[in-house]
């Protein structure tokens, strides 16, 4: 199971690299436009949370 | 490495988990935790165990990878029906991260596991396999000239005397 969790992190890690590299431009019509990231789904929220919790603290030593 | 060649009984019969009764087991009743919410929310108590964190730590000192521990806490969770192994796969990453930062935060030098390392080392079958390659491969070296020097006539055939014989053969011919 070891190497599915290894595929989940790459995944993962790739897309929130990915999301911080690419600027996301604000929709402003109605109806979203197909493929666009409307919201972060709750493992990629905490993720990105953690990280930047770690920042903070390798910041503040 | 010496392998016997006696045979153990000690593993599981065949089928063994199938003789108890459905729903015995912990991982086959429902799961207690259904989110993954309730899943990531269910492991961060564990981190504020003293004993557990220090345990842990010393593991990742070790230079144990980070995600065979992860696996680890999950195959347990489920063995003890806490969630699904589909859940548990999905929160596996929040919990890599949370062990990330544990270990930086102690200080500790971490490996996540997640990358393959250049050089991979051959395993011990694999050079064994070779050196019989090698050993092989010298004695058939060796025993070439000694082939060409036994090389010798064959000796001339006797006359086959069965009945399914050739009639030429038969008369010697």
């Amino acid at each position: 199971m070891s190497k599915h969790i290894v595929k989940m992190y790459n995944k993962i890690d790739a897309e929130i690299n990915k999301a911080s590299s690419n600027k996301v431009t604000k929709n402003t019509g109605l109806i979203p436009k197909r493929d666009t990231p409307t919201e972060d789904s709750d493992v990629v929220h905490y993720i990105k949370q953690l990280r930047k919790m770690r920042e903070d603290n390798n910041g503040t030593k | 490495m010496e392998q016997s060649n006696e045979p153990t009984f000690d593993a599981p019969i065949p089928g063994q988990s199938l003789t108890g009764e459905m729903g015995s087991k912990p991982w086959e009743q429902p799961p207690k935790l259904n989110t993954v919410d309730e899943v990531i929310s269910n492991y961060i108590p564990m981190f504020e165990d003293e004993d557990f964190v220090s345990e842990l730590l010393n593991q990742i000192e070790a230079g144990i990878p980070i995600i065979p521990i992860v696996n680890i806490l999950i195959k347990a969770s489920v063995m003890d029906g806490d969630h699904t192994i589909d859940a548990g796969l999905i929160a596996a990453p929040v919990l890599v991260e949370l062990l990330v930062n544990v270990a930086e935060a102690s200080g500790v030098e971490y490996d996540i596991g997640n990358k393959t390392k250049g050089t991979v080392k051959p395993s011990m079958s694999a050079i064994a396999l070779a050196l019989k390659e090698f050993d092989t491969s010298d004695e058939d070296s060796q025993d070439e000239p000694e082939l060409l020097m036994l090389e010798v006539e064959a000796p001339p055939m006797e006359p086959s005397m069965g009945l399914m014989a050739k009639r030429g053969e038969e008369d010697g011919v």
